[in-house]
């Protein structure tokens, strides 16, 4: 393997200098002459019918510029990401209560949310679903002419009922994982500009291409009229994959009909009411054994709620149905999952899309299971492990290095986890104020985009090097904070062979590359650094045609590193030198890439076959304490390995991890929306607590570099691997602590108390 | 409209001469008035930390304060911290890779330079502590911890 001089080290990300002076510019920053300001009239109530709407005294208002509603639209009237079932605005039928109804556009913020207190809104209110199981069941109450029932897909693997039948252990539980708010620190935004009679948008966003995609239906213009840049984003976690179209689409339309800038900005609490949330699930999860501690069986039932609209909800659900058995050895699996209309506020994408939940059941299911079989819970989960020329639950048969049993080693040997899993129940029974517990769990995360959303993976890149040796890139995937722009750099770097530091990427925008689907499923470094490394390839051939041609040299024995011409080991030119003949040349330092995975096979009614490219393994151990007095958990020490692939940037792996275990303390022990007839009663970070420093326990990460042939330079994802497992472990942690079976989480002090030790 | 008043503001070391309205919050009056849109908006009530500035040596929340009431006050902005280099605890902000979206950054920053001003050496405890108004979603706080102590030991 070839030495690599820019991927694999913790370069300093130089896109980070603007945003510790100030200086980097998110979309409230962005201030346009002429702008306006728009903001959205929703709903008061989560199912009714309008009967009538009177927006002539909001439009009495000097300040006010327009007030727009369904009538107003030029193209269609569609905020539906996959299915058609949702308006960008409402005529009739009121399905959830961030239904929008209008858009008043004015001079400025405090002028616009007046005149929204006096637009009039008559409503028949209609009785409302809120339990998707009981949605599910509702002969009467219809949410879509379609029914309740979105989808319901299906995992038939082996013979399920004979392995029930022939069994020695049956373990049956149900469970319930919450709605998580992504709580990304800067609140959704766009700002639309109608100029020399094209459609400019900035947003603060996931993915440009999606927007565009939306903003050309909603406008009736073809999409070459529309360029979409993505603004330097304030964090995401997959709450700005689909809604910033919405509110994209409604910005851009009431720009071109105005024709002047406008912008819409949400306040904390529309965007804790507004924006889609982590779809709460119930799970029905059976698991079978053998006395020799082998799993034989399984069977899965998923409600997954998805609100009152489609967005991305089936796509979460697949992702979800195959990832409820998590990286063990199953041989018989029935798994069900349904996706369910409710009247609640509508669910999307959150880092882990459905796995999180699924594996929360599943991993809980592994230590009761452990406990029932009298083996220890690392041990047990040992014996099941995926292995290479294991199959998965869709019988997809995994090859190459997979380090699950060698993960289970170390984490005992880092964490001292089997001898504190007995110790701790000698010293629980001597204290009378805390507990302590030690738990753990695995996942397994499918890379990329699943077999059913593969036609939109597929990535773009460019390469430009000017004359005085600097390079600019384009992908067409985002940077949201995880470091997606310094990765690229360095493996673009890497590529053409030329210093990092001389390597700038900036955001993407539709004008630069083609579409490159969203930045989500943890495919960024992967979808970016294929079609770069082929771009970058393609400088570095032609510089070296011409570096041959300068020294005489043959090209096959010219190299590229770090800048530097290398003939038989030593410097022979500078790239520097290399460029300015190549401008005196007139040779086109620019190139572009193009990358798509293999097809994958999958069959739908079985459910099974190829469900991803590649999977990255993870194992997580959690060390906690439970105060009996006040119920609170305290997780102490957390330690997290993790399959990598190819650690690209060191740092920006560990810094994705340690964000991960902060969101999964989170969604574990604190995080819970109160959702009453559809409306979030705490939609703010008062009343909803996400982790502060104060909150984090102690990290040790241990990485493996398991080289994965559809990574760059064999990297794989970790934004979500490094979430997934942490609420299950925590949860098996405090289990182990209180010695009784969670089933739910967040797991709040109020729970401790009153509905496990039944104070 | 109400009555605009007259105020007299010290923002990173310049004075302001600028009317405002008497209701108006610190945070509108550095970004709207002064176009030092470094001071971030989170929530707007006071519930994550984005938007701190120091106010006389303080980290204080400048969504919940109003401009009219800074006007004794010593004010020091995230565009104020950088002399001719940048300041020790952003360059290792950087360095330590604590940076992500970057949203809270200013707000963490600025938090952090209050505390090194009252207490030159802070224990990790103490580090946490100070920074625990400020919510940050990306980081899991670590590299920010870490970053203000290798500051504060820059410092010394």
């Amino acid at each position: 393997m070839k030495k690599l001089f820019s991927v694999g080290k913790s370069v300093v990300r130089k896109e980070a200098l603007a945003k510790v002076t100030g200086q980097a510019q998110f979309i409230d920053d962005i201030k346009l002459d002429n702008m306006l300001f728009a903001y959205f009239v929703t709903s008061e109530y989560a199912h009714a019918d309008i009967l009538d709407l009177d927006i002539s005294e909001a439009l009495k208002d000097p300040n006010i510029e327009a007030v727009y509603t369904a009538k107003d639209i030029p193209g269609a009237n569609d905020a539906g990401i996959i299915v058609k079932d949702q308006p960008l605005f409402v005529e009739k039928r009121i399905r959830q209560i961030s239904d929008r109804i209008a858009l008043v556009v004015g001079k400025d913020k405090a002028s616009v949310l007046k005149a929204i207190k006096k637009v009039k809104v008559k409503y028949k209110k209609l009785p409302g679903l809120f339990d998707p199981e009981e949605s599910l069941n509702s002969n009467k109450i219809k949410i879509h002419s379609s029914g309740n029932l979105i989808n319901h897909m299906k995992v038939r693997k082996g013979n399920v009922d004979k392995c029930f039948d022939d069994a020695d252990l049956i373990i049956k539980n149900k469970y319930k994982t919450p709605y998580q708010e992504h709580s990304y620190l800067e609140t959704q935004g766009v700002v639309a500009s109608f100029v020399n009679n094209r459609i400019e948008i900035f947003a603060s966003c996931q993915c440009p291409f999606y927007i565009r995609k939306q903003v050309s239906l909603v406008l009736g213009i073809p999409m070459n009229e529309i360029k979409v840049t993505q603004s330097v984003t304030g964090g995401a976690f997959g709450g700005k994959e689909d809604y910033p179209s919405e509110v994209a689409a409604a910005a851009a339309m009431a720009s071109m009909l105005l024709k002047r800038p406008v912008k819409i900005v949400l306040d904390r609490e529309d965007d804790f009411q507004w924006s889609t949330k982590r779809h709460p699930y119930v799970v029905y999860h059976e698991l079978a054994a053998k006395k020799n501690g082998k799993i034989t069986g399984a069977r899965v039932k998923i409600i997954a709620d998805a609100g009152a609209y489609v967005g991305m909800s089936v796509v979460v659900s697949e992702r979800a149905n195959v990832s409820a058995i998590g990286p063990y050895v199953v041989p018989n699996v029935h798994v069900d999952t349904y996706t369910v209309y409710t009247n609640n506020l509508f669910t999307g994408p959150y880092r882990g899309f459905g796995a999180p939940q699924v594996t929360f059941a599943c991993e809980r299911q592994m230590d009761e299971m452990a406990k029932a079989l009298e083996i220890d819970p690392l041990k047990f989960r040992e014996i099941n492990s995926i292995k290479s020329g294991s199959t998965t639950c869709t019988n997809q048969k995994v090859n190459g290095n997979i380090p699950c049993k060698e993960m289970c080693a170390d984490a005992d040997k880092l964490s001292g986890f089997k001898k504190k899993h007995e110790a701790y129940k000698e010293l629980n029974k001597n204290n009378n104020s805390v507990l302590k517990g030690i738990g753990v769990a695995s996942a397994m995360y499918g890379n990329n985009l699943a077999f059913g959303g593969q036609i939109l993976d597929r990535s773009g890149a460019s390469v430009k090097m000017d004359y005085d040796g600097s390079v600019n890139i384009s992908v067409g995937l985002t940077e949201m904070g995880q470091g997606l722009t310094t990765v690229s750099e360095q493996m673009a770097a890497e590529a053409i062979g030329v210093p990092y530091d001389v390597v700038r990427l900036h955001p993407v925008s539709t004008d630069l590359v083609s579409d490159s689907g969203p930045t989500v499923a943890s495919r960024g470094t992967i979808m970016s650094g294929q079609p770069l490394m082929i771009a970058g390839n393609k400088i570095k051939k032609k510089l070296l045609n011409v570096a041959s041609k300068m020294s005489g040299k043959k090209e096959k024995e010219l190299d590229l590193i770090e800048g530097n011409i290398i003939f038989k080991g030593k410097k022979i030119l500078s790239y520097l030198d290399v460029v300015n003949q190549c401008f005196l040349d007139r040779v086109n330092l620019f190139a572009d890439g193009w990358y798509f995975p293999p097809l994958k096979k999958f069959d739908k009614e079985t459910g099974l076959g190829e469900a991803y490219n590649s999977f990255a393994f993870a194992l997580l151990v959690a060390d906690v304490e439970v105060s009996k007095i006040t119920g609170k958990v305290t997780v102490n020490n957390i330690y997290a390995l993790h399959d990598i692939g190819k650690a690209i940037n060191p740092t920006l792996v560990e810094g994705q991890i340690e964000g991960g275990i902060s969101h999964g303390v989170g969604y574990g022990l604190m995080e819970k929306i109160i959702m009453k007839e559809g409306r979030i009663v705490n939609p703010s970070f008062t009343d909803y607590l996400i982790p502060v420093s104060l909150d984090m326990p102690n990290i040790k990460i241990k990485l493996y570099e398991t080289k994965d042939k559809f990574g760059p330079y064999g990297a794989k994802g970790i934004g979500e691997p490094s979430f997934i497992p942490v609420a299950s472990a925590i949860a098996n942690a405090v289990s182990h602590a209180i010695d009784k079976p969670i089933d739910e989480i967040p797991v709040v002090p109020e729970d401790i108390l009153c509905k496990y030790f039944k104070l | 409209m109400p009555d605009l008043v007259k105020v007299t503001l010290n923002i990173n070391n310049t004075k302001y001469e600028i009317e405002v309205t008497p209701q108006e919050r610190l945070i509108d009056t550095l970004r709207n008035r002064l176009h030092l849109t470094g001071t971030k908006e989170g929530c707007g009530v006071g519930e994550c930390g984005a938007c701190v500035v120091i106010a006389d040596s303080l980290a204080v929340n400048s969504c919940l304060m109003l401009t009219a009431t800074s006007q004794s006050k010593e004010i020091i902005t995230i565009e104020g911290i950088a002399k001719d280099e940048l300041d020790v605890i952003q360059s290792t902000f950087l360095e330590e890779g604590a940076v992500q979206c970057g949203f809270c950054i200013p707000g963490m920053i600025l938090t952090a330079k209050a505390l090194l001003i009252q207490n030159k050496k802070p224990t990790i405890s103490e580090i946490e502590e100070a920074i625990s108004g400020n919510l940050c979603r990306c980081t899991g706080y670590k590299k920010i911890v870490k970053a203000i102590d290798k500051s504060a030991k820059k410092l010394i």
